[in-house]
Order: structure tokens, then C-alpha cells, then sequence
């Protein structure tokens, strides 16, 4: 695909004008109530919300051979399912089922074009998988309120750099603890067209 | 007049802080940390209320949500639960439940006809004739209840929450507070939990000028705030408990649904009246709500009482009134012997009269009932039977009674615990519970301080222990002796009734004696139809007693009489509360931004929002719409498809299972080809229909209705496992955005923006092609739903309003415009396309909807293929066909679900029709009898008002029948 054509996150239009700030890089776009300019460390570790739906994307791939063909392109692959392995600089790869896997990267990552030429010729037992999904961030110390208002599942528990599929405001999303020793944070993978309604319903907890 | 007494030690209010606030017209002041009846006693206001059924005045009684007596309302709420909500400045209060204000409360009349309304009066009274019973029903209503609902106030969000905890502790007295740090020690993450605004439970309030219970109370509240393995959260109450400790936590805020692993309650006793005339009236009050005024509010509640004991507590009760400067004029005991009771010592040394074996046979009213004035009091004889001759009257305005407890059990029984009557301390105490719960203290008839502090250590370790914390060896569970705390029947006749044993309800002991006299002699049937314990307070003071009421009269033990179900919500819970926060999940295309700003009208379609038309200046909604359609027709239009279900099905079984969840065959289609796809049930129902398009061999990418995705590929899921195929499925749904160009000039405007050869010979009808579409990665299809030359395009989503806003900027000169779903609609009924649940319903078979092309009978196996097999051998009893109206007409029109009639009988219906269309006539589809099916044939149709307008059957498709443009 060409580079040039930007992609847009589902909620693009609702972030104009909210502070970005870049807690580990990868940009950030954080909802209200940090409108007065980028937070500081403070702010960071209380409570933020950001979007990362526009910066990163996303390769799936599964089938007998997708372990294989990640490995080879030099993308180490977590052992269990539902474990995360770091990816380069800011990018993660799950395993979503035995033969399933998924890569989050910076949207400019060349791997993006190496994995899908890879694929181009639709080898026996790959199936590439689109995925769209909406990549929010829920990091800071009031993170578990926000998380407690939405999901029946008790994240605080939930061991960090393990992949969570269950319900966030009655939506069906995966969230990851992230394994960040300085912040409590949360990434959220939900499906793109109900990005803009869980984006709503989170900023509204979050006041 | 001002009741507030002097500062007292340990009080919850804050005098620094006074509060503004009106109740009933006037102005008052109260303090932050005060109650709302509080402050109203304090201000000299003992009149709270109006009871439920004869309106009678009511006051403060047991101050701790026991009783409905004080319930107010205010502009935007109503049931505010006067002894329970905190003061808040400002508030402007009024009781609920008068009619001209509660002084002049003109229902207050009811009263005095009480005689005419025993027990089962409304089911007696009513029932004949039947047809005047509306009018008595609404006359009854009107009369009765609590506050109005205020139906426009605004709807307030109130956000609802999940919990979590290894160790959950009900109740922070000394019990609870003993329990918490025992398990907390052991390294168990605690979370105890109070319904009042501090922590200490009785210690706070129940003093008898005992110092050490003070000292205790400060040591235990002070460990319990420093550890750091104890969470607290104060004025939340246990409102529900449910199987596998999920507990509903009520606080002002909202309801928390928590998982506990484990559960203590220490939840302890709740203060049971005495029974006796005028028991209800202001004045007559619990001890313990005499000795919260006084304690925790700094209130002095009356000038002069007379305390009924039956227990150590009424001395204490005593002490504590004769310490704050209310003259006690006498303890009346119930017992014959006090024992050897440190308390009654004490109350004699203080120079206060004890009258023993005596009993308080009424309350002499005050003026209109709204105070009493002094204490008819009379011996008891051996037979436990009043000594009317020896009776006086002491003078009063307040009567103290104190004769027994009832356990706070119900956390207990909601989990599945069971109880049994210990005679030793008269009172319901826990025999069973389920696993991982543990009570302590007064629930389980434990009453002394060092005991309580004991018990509550045991039920910690032992529920420490459960968790995998602590050692194997348990402190011995505490074995009660001493006198009850709660005398075996504290109830009176009277001979003028008014003698309450249930003040929600206003029930009278007669009207208990009534309902077993009528048979009703069962516990759960008694509750039924005297209503004791279905109010506001559910029983709490009066369950107890009605259940000692029913023994007696059956003759019967407490255990064998039984007590009532307990059901969640032990308080009553705001439906605010209930209702939470709304999550209604709308989902969203990536177009929905443009749709906006081009004044797009949505419609929701299941969860998803679509443009049903774009509004034009001054065009209304039909001409919109059909402005849409005839564009398509003419030019080109672009609609957002993207709520289309899509579903990758790929594997070395993907042929067999396509073919065996579809009607059609699989096998012979081509790479790069299309195929309509029609799925039935394993009745033969119709329920989705779609495109299957075969990407490779074992590759295929499938479409279904938006409304029908999510159940076609949770089937599929369900059918791939049963069949144990090797198959792989993939809902893309979400992940891809489409749209759909359609129009003459479409094939012009994709040639701008594509590589793909999109001339006739290069992508013919029914074809599919890979390659970019405005730089985005592509599947493009030649489809032909709307009946005009027209390509389906499907991009990833974050890509896709990049490909729609290209689209619109090259087709600006082939005059594209976007288009709606009514558009879309229209355009597929002139073309006589169904669309699966609007022309189809939860019993259609596909030969009844002409689909029979579609079902390939010669299959191994389909879903719905036998029943389809049986079906075919039958005749048809109805059939989809095309219906329109003569060209001009200007009558009315029919509208979906309108009925087909002949000679009275009902012969098919409508399931689409358009009035306008691009033909010039309304035009539709209908179900009908096959006898009048055949083309030109003349019905009739039952419109809206009864009228019946004619219509013709018509061939299908209306327009194009040769398919010559979409091709």
C-alpha cells in the first residue's frame, strides 16, 4: 500500500484540539481534561487516555504455518496464548490462538511491507487476517477506576504483558496490561466502528 | 425549640459547619454530619411523617432505616429516607404521601374509619361488580403510596461499578472491626464495609457510661484505619447478595457489583419494638434510636420518658438518657428479675424508678396525635395478662423501648445460609453457611464486648485460614450464657387496636389474628395477605414480631413457624442506582463524519448507524429519497455498504462447509467470480442471504445482511466445530469498509481512481477484482442489487473515507452523489430484490419467496435440506409477488404489514411498498395466497382507518425485467 495515504483513526475527528504528548515515543493524543497544554509526569501517572489508532497498525496473520513465516521474518513470537512479546521499539506481537497471531507496529514500520509481500502470493496455509481495530491507551494511577466502571473483569490482576479478550461498555474488546514498570497502563483493541461510541463512553467516566 | 444538647463525645456532627434547609414551608438549621430527621428533631420537629394507609403522624423510631416513618421529597427526587440521607444545605424537603401538607394532612381523616378497613379489605371490598373495579383501583392509588415519580425530570447518569476483594467484611462494629484486622493480620486483602458514616457500630452510640467500650472503639478504629491491607468504605450498604459472593455495594454514589472470595458478616442486630396501644405515634421511639440522637447527633430526644426493658440494653439505654438530661421517670421491665445485671444497678443507684413484670399498655396521645403525653403502665400477672386495676399513667412525652433484637441476617440468608431460634438469647442465629461465609457477633446472638471481640477475631482467622492464609488452629466459637437479650413475646393486646405490630403498613395485632382466623396461618401466607413486611422497610421490626405473633397462635415453635424469604434488596436501592451508566455500543462506519456533514438522516439498522437519506434544502423526506434513486438511476450514486456482514472462510474444507451452510454450490465457481448465497435453518427458514466470492481455491470471502452478521457467524463458528471441518474463519466485518457505486456513469468515475480494467469485457457482471482504488488496497465487485451497472468496493477501514472522498471528487463531474438506504430500498424493489427479515419472516422457506433458483436440491447436505426436501412435496399456502398501484393514483397507500383481504378473510400482506418509485407508481411486495398470485390478478388491501384500496399483482422485476442494465 502506499505510505502516502494516510491512516485515519476512527475518532480523528473527535481528538482536534487535544493535547498530544509522546509518553514512550509513539504519539499520543490524550482527552480532555488535559487541555491546557501537554501534562507533565504528574498528570501521566493520574489518569490519561490517548489514542493510537492513527500512528500504529496492525498485521494478522494465522493458519499451521503462521509461526513459521513470523519467525522467519525475524518477529519472535510469545510461547502461550494470549501472551505479548515486545516488538522492536514500540510494537507488540500476541498470540490470539494456536495458529494466530497479531503484530501492533508504528504505522511507518517497513516489516509492514516485508510480512505482507510475504503473503502476496497467498501461500498454502497462511491467511493474512485484517485487522482495523481502534488502539486506545489508559494509562496513570486512577487507570483501575475507569476499568472497574466498564469491565467485570478485575484487570488489576490480570499479569502484565497478558492479552485480555472480554467486554469493555458492553463491547467485545482485547486489552493488554502493559508491561511498564513506571505506569500503571492499559492498551484497548476495539473493533473500529465502535471506536468513536467506547471513546465516548471512557472520556465521559474519565470527566 | 432547640433540642441540641451540649457537644458530646465522639459526635458526627460538625459544628463548625451549619446547614440551611426547609422542610415543609419553613426554614431550619442543622449541621453537616446531621441526618435529615436529626436535624428536623433537633429543631423541636417530631412530626416526620404520615403513616401509609390512615395517615397517622409518625416521628422518628428507630433512626437507622428500619422504618419508613420519615420519607421526604424534594424537587428532582423523592423517598428520601429521612433517618438515613445526610443533611445537605439547601435542601427544601417535604413528606410524601399528604394531601395539604403533612400538618394538615386531610387524608389524616382515614384514621378514623380504620375500623371499616381490617385486614383484606381491599380483596373483600372490591371484587364486585367487576367492572367497578378500575374506578376503586384508581381512587386506591391515588390515595395510597409514597412519592411520585416526577416523569420529565431530566435522567440522571449515575455510574455503576465492579469490585473485587479476597475478603469481604459487613459490618465495622466491634465484631466486624475485630474480624477485619484478625484476617488483615494474616495477610488477607480486606474490604470492610459500613452502611453508617464512621466506623464502630454500636460502641458509637451504645454507652451506658461504660469507658471502656470507648477505649475499645478508639484502639480498634485507629489499627483498622492504619493497616494497609484494610480498605473502608463507610455508608455503602449491603443491598444484595448473590450466588458465588457477588455482592450489590449501595453508597450515595452508585452500585458496585463485587466479587468477594470470601465473606464475613458481622452485620449485627436490629432493635425490635414492643407491641402496645399507640406504639407508633411521635414520641414512641427504639432505645437505640434515643441513644443515636443522642450520641452521634448531640439531640436531646425528650424532656421526660419512661424506657421499657426487657434487657440490659433498656438500663443502658437509661443510663445514657438520664446522663444527657432527660428525666427518667421510670424503666418498665418486662422480666420479673433484672439478674444480676451491672447496668440495673446502676439505673437504681441513679435514683430512676424500676417497675419489674410490668408492661406499657399504651401511649397516651397528645394533641392530634402528633406527641404523647404519658405512659399507661400496668403489672403483669402470672399468666402474663395485664393487671388492668393496678394500672397509672406516668407522665411522658417519650417512650424508650428496648425488649429485643432481631438479626441483621440478610447478607446470610441471600447467600444460602440457615437459621434456627436459640432460646438462650431468643433470637434467630445462623446454623448453616455456605462455604467462604462466616458470621460474627450479634447476628449470631453473641452480645457481650469481649465476646463480640472474640468471635469477630475467629470468624477473621477462620476466614483468613479458607483463603490459604494463617495457621490450622481456630479459637472455639463463643458459647452465649446470661440472660436473652430479647424477651420470647413483647406484645400486647389492646381494646381499641392501634396497636402496631408492622408501622409500613399500618397492621394492627388484630389484624394478624384476623388473617389466621381467615386461614391464613402460614408464614409466606400470612405476609401475603395482611402485606407485613412488604413495605419500604421489609419487615425489618416487624418480621420478627409477626412471626412470634403467628407461633403463638399456632401453637407452634419459632423454628417451626418459619420466617419469610429474604430477597434482594435488603434496602431499597434508587433505580438510578440500577439503571448505572447507559451503554448502547452505535456502531459506526468510517464514513459517518462525511455523512454527517453532508446532512445525512440517520436510522439506526441493529446497532449500527446508516444514512437513510441526505436532507436537501427545502425537499422534504420522500422527495428526497426519491430524488436519490432516480439519480442512480440517471447518473451514478455512492452508498456506504459498510455495515454488510463479511466473513473470510478459508481451509482445504472451505468448499464443503461454504455448501453445506448454504443452499447454493461452491464447488464449480470460479476463481474471481461471485455468487448470490442464500442460508436457511434447519427448518427450511430463510435467515440471511449474501455474496460468496471465491478468492483462490480454498479461499473465500462472504457477505451477509447488517442486521443478520453477528448470527451467520456465530453459526458458523457453532456448525465448523460440530462438523469438525478444517476450515478457518475470519468476521471482518469491522475491519473493512465498503461501498457501493452504482449508476451508468459508475463504471467511468472507477476508471479514474483504479488500474483494474473495469470495461464490460475486463470485469464482467458477477466478477471480482484486486487492486487499488485511490492508492488503497482493493476487492472490487460487480454487483447488481439496485438493477444498474454498479461495483461493490471494499477497503480497509482506516483507509476508507480517503476512498469515498476520492470517489466523490472524481465522480463531481459524472454528477455522483451519495445515496441512502431508503434510496437503496426503493431501487431494489423496483428490481423486485427481497431483503431477508423485512419480506421474509420467521417462517418464510425460500420457495415461498421465489428463491427456489437459489436451492441446489441435488446437494449431499445443507442445513434446512430435509425439512426444504418435505416442503417441496407441499403446495404453497403463500407467495412473495410484486403489487402496484395504477399510475395516478392518489388514495391512500399501503404500508408494510397492511393486510390483503378477501370476502372478509385474510389472504396474504404487504411486506415492502414504495408509493413513489422512478416508474411513476407505488409499487411493492406482498405475500398472497397463490390462487391470486398470478400476475394482473386484482386485490384488495386493508389500509390504516379500514379503508380497502385496490392494487394489481405484477410481474417482478418492475424495472429492466430483462437485467440488461446492471449487466
Amino acid at each position: 500500500m502506499s505510505t502516502a495515504i494516510p491512516r485515519t483513526s476512527p475518532i480523528e475527528h473527535l481528538l482536534n484540539g487535544i493535547t498530544q504528548v509522546g509518553p514512550r515515543q509513539t504519539e499520543v493524543r490524550l482527552a480532555s481534561p488535559w487541555t491546557d497544554g501537554p501534562p507533565d509526569n504528574t498528570a501521566l501517572q493520574n489518569l490519561l487516555l490517548g489514542d493510537l489508532s492513527g500512528s500504529t497498525t496492525k498485521f494478522g496473520v494465522k493458519g499451521p504455518r503462521a509461526a513459521s513465516f513470523l519467525e522467519s521474518q525475524g518477529v519472535q513470537l510469545p510461547a502461550d496464548i494470549y501472551a505479548t512479546a515486545a516488538y522492536g521499539v514500540e510494537g507488540l506481537v500476541a498470540k490470539l490462538a494456536e495458529q494466530e497471531y497479531i503484530l501492533e507496529t508504528a504505522v511507518n514500520d517497513p516489516v509492514l511491507e516485508q510480512l505482507e509481500s510475504g503473503l502476496s502470493e497467498s501461500p498454502a496455509g497462511l491467511l493474512r487476517v485484517e485487522h482495523q481495530e481502534a488502539t486506545f491507551l489508559l494509562c496513570g494511577r486512577r487507570a483501575n477506576e475507569v476499568m472497574l466502571q466498564v469491565c467485570a473483569l478485575d484487570m488489576s490482576q490480570v499479569h502484565p504483558g497478558t492479552l485480555v479478550l472480554t467486554r469493555a461498555a458492553v463491547t467485545s474488546c482485547a486489552i493488554l496490561r502493559e508491561p511498564w514498570p513506571e505506569v500503571l497502563a492499559y492498551r484497548i483493541w476495539v473493533d473500529a466502528s465502535l471506536a468513536e461510541y467506547l471513546w465516548e463512553t471512557l472520556s465521559t467516566i474519565i470527566g | 425549640m432547640n433540642l441540641r444538647l451540649p457537644p458530646q463525645p465522639g459526635e458526627w456532627i460538625d459544628r463548625s459547619r451549619p446547614m440551611a434547609f426547609r422542610f415543609e414551608g419553613r426554614d431550619y438549621q442543622g449541621y453537616f454530619g446531621d441526618l435529615i430527621s436529626s436535624a428536623l428533631w433537633a429543631n423541636g420537629v417530631h412530626m416526620q411523617g404520615r403513616s401509609f394507609k390512615y395517615h397517622r403522624p409518625r416521628g422518628i423510631y428507630s433512626l437507622a432505616g428500619h422504618d419508613a416513618n420519615a420519607v421526604f421529597e424534594d424537587e428532582t427526587r423523592t423517598n428520601i429516607r429521612g433517618d438515613q440521607v445526610g443533611l445537605r444545605s439547601g435542601m427544601d424537603l417535604r413528606a410524601v404521601n399528604t394531601r395539604g401538607g403533612l400538618d394538615r394532612d386531610r387524608l389524616s381523616i382515614v384514621d378514623r374509619f380504620s375500623k371499616l378497613m381490617p385486614v383484606g379489605f381491599y380483596y373483600k371490598a372490591f371484587h364486585t361488580p367487576r367492572w367497578l373495579f378500575p374506578r376503586y383501583e384508581k381512587q386506591i392509588r391515588q390515595i395510597a403510596g409514597l412519592g411520585a415519580i416526577r416523569a420529565g425530570r431530566t435522567a440522571q447518569l449515575t455510574p455503576k461499578g465492579y469490585g473485587f476483594c479476597q475478603l469481604l467484611v459487613v459490618g465495622a462494629g466491634p465484631s466486624g472491626l475485630s474480624a477485619a484486622l484478625a484476617a488483615a493480620d494474616q495477610g488477607v486483602d480486606v474490604l470492610l464495609v459500613d452502611e453508617h458514616a464512621h466506623l464502630g457500630g454500636s460502641l458509637s452510640w451504645q454507652s451506658g457510661g461504660d469507658e471502656k467500650s470507648r477505649e475499645v472503639y478508639q484502639e480498634l478504629v485507629n489499627l483498622v484505619q492504619a493497616h494497609q491491607r484494610i480498605t473502608v468504605r463507610t455508608k455503602t450498604q449491603v443491598a444484595g447478595c448473590y450466588a458465588d459472593l457477588w455482592v450489590a455495594l449501595v453508597d450515595d454514589v452508585r452500585l458496585t457489583k463485587l466479587r468477594a472470595q470470601a465473606m464475613v458478616v458481622a452485620s449485627g442486630v436490629m432493635e425490635q419494638p414492643a407491641v402496645f396501644g399507640n406504639n407508633d405515634l411521635p414520641g414512641v421511639m427504639l432505645a437505640s434510636a434515643a441513644q443515636r440522637l443522642i450520641h452521634l447527633y448531640a439531640v436531646k430526644p425528650w424532656q421526660q420518658c419512661v424506657t421499657l426493658a426487657a434487657n440490659s440494653d433498656g438500663y443502658r439505654a437509661a443510663l445514657d438518657l438520664h446522663r444527657a438530661g432527660i428525666s427518667v421517670a421510670a424503666v418498665v421491665d418486662l422480666r420479673d428479675d433484672a439478674g444480676d445485671c451491672y447496668f440495673a444497678a446502676q439505673v437504681r443507684q441513679a435514683g430512676i424508678r424500676v417497675l419489674m413484670g410490668s408492661m406499657i399498655y399504651e401511649a397516651v396521645p397528645g394533641a392530634g396525635k402528633r406527641s404523647i403525653r404519658g405512659a399507661v403502665v400496668c403489672p403483669l400477672g402470672e399468666d402474663g395478662c395485664r393487671r388492668e386495676s393496678q394500672s397509672q399513667v406516668i407522665d411522658c412525652d417519650g417512650i424508650a423501648m428496648s425488649v429485643g433484637w432481631a438479626p441483621a441476617g440478610a447478607p446470610l440468608y441471600q447467600v444460602g445460609g440457615k437459621f434456627s431460634y436459640d432460646p438462650t438469647v431468643e433470637q434467630l442465629v445462623p446454623r448453616e453457611l455456605p462455604r467462604n461465609v462466616f458470621a460474627a457477633g450479634r447476628v449470631r446472638g453473641v452480645f457481650g464486648l469481649d465476646d463480640r471481640l472474640m468471635d469477630g477475631r475467629r470468624a477473621g482467622l477462620e476466614a483468613a485460614q479458607k483463603l490459604g492464609h494463617g495457621s490450622d488452629e481456630l479459637p472455639a466459637k463463643i458459647s452465649v450464657v446470661g440472660p436473652a437479650p430479647s424477651h420470647p413475646y413483647p406484645i400486647f393486646r389492646h381494646t381499641k387496636k392501634k396497636n402496631f405490630v408492622e408501622l409500613d403498613e399500618d397492621l394492627h395485632f388484630i389484624d394478624l389474628v384476623n388473617a389466621h382466623q381467615e386461614g391464613f396461618d402460614n408464614i409466606e401466607l400470612i405476609k401475603r395477605y395482611s402485606t407485613v413486611g412488604m413495605g419500604p422497610s421489609q419487615g425489618k421490626i416487624a418480621n420478627m414480631n409477626a412471626v412470634r405473633v403467628l407461633a403463638r397462635l399456632n401453637g407452634d415453635s419459632i423454628d417451626q413457624t418459619g420466617t419469610t424469604t429474604s430477597r434482594p434488596f435488603h434496602q431499597p436501592v434508587p433505580f438510578e442506582y440500577l439503571a448505572g451508566r447507559r451503554f448502547h455500543p452505535t456502531r459506526r462506519t468510517p464514513m459517518h463524519r462525511w455523512h454527517q456533514k453532508t446532512q445525512a438522516e440517520f436510522i439506526h439498522a441493529g446497532s449500527w448507524l446508516r444514512p437513510e437519506y441526505y436532507a436537501n434544502a427545502g425537499q422534504d423526506r420522500e422527495t428526497s429519497i426519491l430524488q436519490e434513486a432516480r439519480h442512480v438511476r440517471e447518473y451514478a450514486g455512492l452508498m456506504d455498504v459498510s455495515t454488510l456482514g463479511k466473513i473470510e472462510v478459508a481451509g482445504p474444507d472451505a468448499v464443503t462447509f461454504l455448501e453445506r451452510i448454504y443452499t447454493g454450490r461452491f464447488a464449480k465457481q470460479t476463481t474471481g467470480k461471485l455468487r448470490y448465497v442464500l442460508a436457511c435453518d434447519e427448518m427450511g427458514v430463510v435467515i440471511d442471504d449474501g455474496v460468496a466470492v471465491r478468492l483462490s481455491d480454498n479461499h473465500f470471502y462472504v457477505t451477509a445482511t447488517t442486521s443478520g452478521a453477528a448470527a451467520v457467524y456465530r453459526e458458523m463458528l457453532r456448525w465448523a466445530l460440530i462438523w469438525d471441518l478444517d476450515v478457518q474463519l475470519v468476521d471482518v466485518t469491522g475491519h473493512l469498509a465498503a461501498m457501493n457505486l452504482a449508476g451508468p456513469q459508475s463504471r467511468e468515475v472507477l476508471q479514474k481512481l483504479t488500474s483494474v480494467d473495469v470495461s464490460p469485457e475486463g470485469f464482467p457482471f458477477l466478477g471480482v477484482r484486486r487492486g487499488e482504488v485511490a492508492g488503497v488496497p482493493a476487492s472490487l465487485m460487480r454487483v447488481g442489487f439496485v438493477g444498474e451497472l454498479g461495483y461493490e468496493i471494499h477497503v480497509p477501514a482506516g483507509y476508507a473515507a480517503h476512498v469515498w472522498e476520492e470517489i466523490m471528487r472524481a465522480g463531481a463531474s459524472s454528477k455522483v452523489r451519495p445515496f441512502g438506504v431508503e434510496a437503496q430500498r426503493l431501487l431494489r424493489l423496483e428490481k423486485g430484490h427481497l431483503i431477508v427479515g423485512q419480506d421474509t419472516d420467521a417462517l418464510t422457506n425460500p420457495y415461498e419467496a421465489n428463491m427456489a433458483w437459489a436451492v441446489a436440491r441435488k446437494k449431499q447436505f445443507f442445513v434446512g435440506q430435509r425439512t426444504l426436501q418435505i416442503l417441496n412435496e407441499r403446495p404453497l399456502t403463500r407467495k412473495l409477488v410484486g403489487v402496484k398501484m395504477a399510475p395516478g393514483y392518489r388514495g391512500p397507500f399501503p404500508e408494510e404489514s397492511h393486510l390483503i383481504i378477501e370476502q372478509g378473510e385474510m389472504i396474504g400482506r404487504v411486506t415492502s411498498f414504495a408509493p413513489q418509485s422512478t416508474l411513476g407508481y407505488g409499487l411493492g411486495l406482498v405475500f398472497v395466497h397463490p390462487d391470486r398470485s398470478e400476475a394482473g390478478t386484482k386485490v384488495r388491501i386493508c389500509v390504516d382507518r379500514g379503508a380497502e384500496i385496490e392494487a394489481e399483482i405484477a410481474p417482478t422485476p418492475f424495472y429492466d425485467p430483462d437485467d440488461l442494465r446492471q449487466k
